[in-house]
């Protein structure tokens, strides 16, 4: 390996196989790398983690970024956006994609913070591992180029993945970089990733089919809508969006939503973040923790022991006593369980 | 109880793989560290505790303390997040600090860090 270390890059790394070998790349040709990874909150790899289910092997939820800077030598900072990341994810320039993912926000945001860590580090470029073609929303050539340019940064992005279909930039033009060295991959084939993967020696990273950020998960979009639609409050880099991944969410009333833990990690979980929230459950019964978002009032407490009813271990009998606890008092309700069609209307 | 010690300490240099050393250690009302724990880490020069938090904020608060620490210091880390045995040996690794070890109490883990 060439050992000539003037020029540095500072590269957006997920860990992900991709940015990966786009760092590989540009160390072969002896340039040192720096890399950046932004911690959104919206990871589901974070999400997991938070539950703690016990019987999670460590391993497979590991930080893939630290994991490839590990592996790759590099130092991958890890940098904390989560309150202004969600700025974007609420109302993104340039849309939301299938679910609630901005991915041209996202990616413009996150070249953003890193141009501004360039002096800093000392980096004369930027670099991603992205890929011309692979991702619907953000990586044709007309994104990458609006990427670029809103990201404050033509020219001096280097995508050494697919250079050879993208302009030549100034590191190329500039010797810095070998353009000759780059690669041309395009497209939602893996083939050529994987081949060179095989050529440096890298058998260790993710599936790399994406599913790393709740944002592109129907169930977990959904939730998040009606949070942004209701009042309710959400407040990013805290338990809340973790808590959008765990259990059965019900909307009882325009203010009180009610999350339903489906079995012991997720009780304990909700039982760990109640603070000063309802929480209900069926004594002396397999029962769930029923965790409310919102203040309700008596109505609605029926409402919500009734549904908690219907998820313990007595659903089939005809009153049930469920207890409703908070911290400054409790109380106790017999209810019917809750019916599979108000549970229907209800389910977010 | 389980005490892991990476190995002989040497400075700063990054070490190999942790090399797990099995002890029997007596139940104890007192929840400090025993004796044969304490022998295998240097007293730290700051202490961290990140219990209750789950990766990467462990990470993120390791690395902003050491960057206010001089080389050679020792950091303990205080976590409950059983990834931080994976995520913490792979941040020094690519930062140049040697991860000395940990040893466990309860849920608790207790992970050194010497600034390379």
């Amino acid at each position: 390996m060439d050992k000539r270390t003037a020029i540095r890059a500072l590269g957006l790394i997920s860990g992900g196989l991709d940015s990966t070998l786009a760092a590989r790349v540009l160390l072969e040709q002896g340039i040192a790398v720096h890399g950046l990874n932004f911690s959104t909150g919206f990871c589901t790899n974070d999400q997991r983690r938070a539950v703690g289910r016990d019987a999670e092997e460590p391993r497979r939820l590991r930080n893939e970024a630290l994991r490839a800077g590990a592996d790759l030598g590099v130092e991958v900072e890890i940098v904390p956006v989560e309150k202004e990341y969600f700025g974007i994810v609420a109302h993104p320039k340039f849309g939301h994609g299938a679910n609630m993912n901005p991915c041209i926000d996202c990616r413009i945001f996150m070249l953003r913070k890193a141009r501004s860590r360039m002096d800093e580090v000392g980096a004369s470029f930027l670099f991603t591992g992205e890929v011309l073609g692979q991702r619907p929303m953000s990586q044709h050539l007309a994104a990458m180029q609006t990427i670029e340019r809103e990201a404050g940064l033509e020219g001096l992005l280097l995508r050494p993945l697919s250079a050879h279909h993208l302009p030549e930039t100034i590191p190329e033009k500039k010797g810095w970089v070998d353009r000759a060295r780059l690669l041309a991959i395009t497209g939602r084939s893996r083939k050529g990733q994987l081949a060179l993967a095989q050529t440096f020696g890298i058998d260790e990273f993710p599936q790399p089919s994406g599913g790393c950020c709740s944002l592109t998960d129907a169930t977990f979009s959904r939730r998040l809508r009606d949070i942004l639609d209701h009042e309710v409050p959400f407040e990013p880099g805290t338990e809340d969006p973790v808590l959008l991944k765990v259990g059965r969410h019900f909307r009882v009333s325009h203010r009180v939503k009610v999350i339903v833990g489906r079995d012991e990690a997720e009780n304990r979980f909700l039982e760990r973040v109640r603070r000063g929230r309802w929480a209900f459950e069926v004594p002396d019964a397999g029962s769930p923790l029923v965790l409310v978002q919102g203040e309700p009032d008596e109505a609605e407490r029926k409402v919500i022991a009734a549904i908690a009813a219907r998820y313990s271990s007595r659903r089939s009998e005809a009153l049930v006593q469920v207890r409703a606890t908070k911290e400054d008092g409790s109380e106790t309700f017999q209810v019917t369980p809750a019916a599979e069609t108000l549970l229907d209307a209800a389910r977010i | 109880m389980r005490v892991v010690c990476a190995g002989p300490h040497r400075g700063s240099a990054i070490l190999s793989r942790p090399v797990e050393v099995e002890e029997r250690v007596r139940e104890r009302q007192d929840p400090g560290a025993s004796p044969s724990e304490r022998r295998c880490f240097p007293p730290p020069d700051e202490r961290l505790d990140t219990v209750g938090l789950f990766c990467p904020i462990p990470i993120i608060k390791t690395a902003a303390r050491m960057r206010g620490m001089k080389p050679g210091d020792v950091l303990e880390i205080l976590s409950d997040d059983r990834v931080i045995l994976v995520d913490l040996p792979n941040w020094c690794k690519s930062t140049g600090h040697a991860f000395l070890g940990y040893h466990e109490q309860s849920r608790e883990m207790h992970l050194f860090v010497r600034k390379g």
